[in-house]
């Protein structure tokens, strides 16, 4: 900003300098030409007829103003109308009725005089104050001609008479006081100034906004790329586990019902106090561990599409949460229920009701020394679609967050050995995922844990059927 | 129910299914008989009625449905329970288990209860 006003600063002073320069050259040229022609088409003429052509001309009867006498009157005029122009007349040679006024009366007009001298065909001009305002002060020779040699040099009163034709007479200056017009032209480009300068800081403003936007919506576009690539790394690692988990599964399958089914029978048979009753015991218990986490793999990996019907999520919520009452009960957990009111929603019954357990179950494990956990569910608008909500939030112990990134992948578990297999929270990704569904985690150490499942729409017509 | 109908068939190509299936039934005077993959259990299946096949559907040579068929195209009133692994797609099976008339389903593992119940229930045969 600073450098554009500068620059319509010094522009503006260029203008005013070219602008009155031009100004002043055509009002010196008229003023000689004024001369000139009165000369030859007045003067000449009216001398021939005895008509006194004289200075003081006002005073006497009859007589008409010398050429100069009459310049200078027109430029008097002229002056009083046009902002105060001014012209005058001066020379070393000045008539003796003009001897006061004629000659150089400052720095200006003598260096005027001399440089014109030397050379009569420019001109001499300066910007500089002249009686207290800045004005400029332009000069060019006054030269004879043809029509004023003859006179100048037979006037009685003609301090020269050797004048020939092209000397330089003296100088003609004209001084055009600029004030005004400084004024004028700095207030034309303040305002142009000001213009320019808001349509500019508008346009920067414009530009800023439009770049915040920019890179919001490219914030926005990385993050969704980030996102989509951890949930497709994430999909990747349950495939990839899940067909491990099958195979392995599959094997284990046989040999295990067949060590769980002698485990069982034998220890029916078995007498108590038997040395082998504790043994027989102790393999059942462990091959019957063994089963549930093949049960949980298989869980896991089953390659089932989901059987999506149409139900009412409040009932499953509630019928689930009467399932985990008793386990929530013995270790002191108070499990409520906030529902909302849901559409029904399109969804496998079975799997969404293994999402509330599991997520009960690890609720009720991270608040050993019992605690709350609210299981709530709603609707929310994303977009212009409305998603139904499930969250389910306790009090415990809180998910540090150097591996909140970790807890979805399969295998991965804090509780101590036996207690998990690290594939609870895997397959409600899962399951979320076979919904179309995305799960969010929000947890403070030491404050509690939510996850919060968003299932995607259903279509708009089965939402509003139960309503 | 006939000494001759007292016999129970099991096509399981798991030698220790088998072993189980002795210890489970011949305290309770069942005799088991064993065919270790689809073809040979098509074969001694087509000699006469058994009181219960136990017939598993995943094995060699020929699957489990493809024997039940051919054994319900013999004897429509062959009593047969099905023995799958709960990684098999459960819908399916089950409607097909259904069409063909199969009695009941054990899923593996089992447990050992749900043997004695299901003879109990088809065979009459007190389970202890």
């Amino acid at each position: 900003m600073g450098v554009t006003a500068w620059h319509l600063s010094r522009f503006s002073t260029k203008l005013i300098r070219t602008a009155s320069l031009q100004g002043v050259t055509l009002y010196a040229e008229a003023l000689r030409e004024v001369r000139t022609l009165y000369t030859s088409e007045v003067v000449e003429r009216v001398r021939l007829h005895g008509i006194p052509v004289t200075h003081d001309y006002a005073a006497k009867d009859g007589a008409i103003p010398l050429p100069a006498t009459f310049s200078m009157e027109l430029a008097r005029r002229i002056g009083q109308q046009r902002g105060g122009m001014k012209a005058r007349l001066y020379s070393e040679y000045p008539f003796p009725w003009r001897k006061a006024e004629g000659g150089p009366k400052d720095a200006f007009e003598t260096e005027a005089l001399e440089y014109l001298r030397r050379f009569p065909e420019a001109s001499f001009y300066r910007f500089e104050n002249f009686e207290g305002q800045l004005a400029l002060r332009y000069a060019t020779a006054d030269r004879m001609r043809p029509s004023c040699v003859a006179c100048h040099n037979a006037h009685p009163a003609s301090p020269k008479r050797d004048w020939k034709e092209g000397d330089v007479r003296g100088v003609l200056e004209v001084i055009r006081p600029l004030d005004f017009l400084v004024t004028q032209t700095r207030n034309e480009l303040r305002a142009t100034f000001f213009l320019f300068g808001s349509l500019g800081l508008g346009g920067v403003l414009a530009l800023v906004m439009l770049f915040l936007r920019l890179r919001d919506v490219n914030a926005g576009l990385e993050r969704s790329v980030r996102e989509r690539t951890a949930q497709a790394l994430q999909s990747q690692k349950m495939a990839a586990v899940g067909q491990l988990a099958a195979g392995v599964a599959h094997e284990i399958n046989n040999p295990l019902g067949i060590i769980l089914g002698f485990a069982h029978s034998a220890v029916r048979r078995i007498k108590e106090d038997d040395s082998l009753a504790m043994p027989l015991r102790s393999i059942e218990r462990e091959a019957l561990r063994c089963k549930t986490l093949v049960q949980n793999l298989l869980l896991f990996s089953r390659q089932d599409k989901a059987q999506m019907v149409e139900f009412d999520l409040n009932e499953t919520v509630t019928n689930t949460l009467g399932i985990i009452e008793a386990q929530a009960r013995v270790n002191s957990v108070e499990l409520s229920k906030e529902l909302g009111a849901v559409a029904s929603m399109m969804g496998d019954k079975n799997m969404v009701q293994q999402v509330i357990v599991n997520l009960c179950n690890n609720a009720i494990d991270a608040m050993p020394g019992g605690g709350k956990i609210v299981v709530r569910t709603g609707v929310v608008a994303k977009g212009d679609k409305i998603w139904t909500l499930l969250k389910i939030e306790d009090n415990g112990s809180g998910i540090p967050a150097e591996i909140q990134d970790k807890i979805f992948n399969p295998f991965f578990t804090t509780k101590e050995v036996g207690k998990g297999t690290g594939l609870g929270l895997s397959l409600v990704y899962e399951i979320v995922e076979k919904h179309g569904g995305t799960i969010e985690l929000d947890s403070v150490v030491g404050r509690g844990t939510a996850f919060t499942v968003f299932f995607p729409p259903t279509d708009s017509a089965l939402a509003t059927k139960r309503r | 129910m006939s000494e001759e109908k007292k016999e129970v068939l099991l096509i399981d190509d798991e030698p220790g299914f088998h072993e189980l299936f002795r210890y489970l039934l011949e305290p309770l005077g069942i005799a088991i008989l064993s065919a270790h993959d689809g073809l040979a259990g098509l074969k001694v299946s087509s000699q006469k009625e058994y009181a219960i096949i136990f017939l598993d559907v995943h094995m060699p040579n020929m699957p489990g449905t493809e024997v039940l068929k051919k054994i319900k195209e013999m004897r429509p009133l062959q009593r047969v329970v099905l023995l799958s692994s709960d990684s098999d797609p459960a819908d399916e099976l089950e409607e097909f288990s259904k069409k063909m008339g199969v009695d009941a389903f054990l899923e593996k593992p089992f447990h050992p209860d749900r043997v004695l119940e299901l003879v109990q229930k088809i065979m009459g045969v007190p389970a202890r």
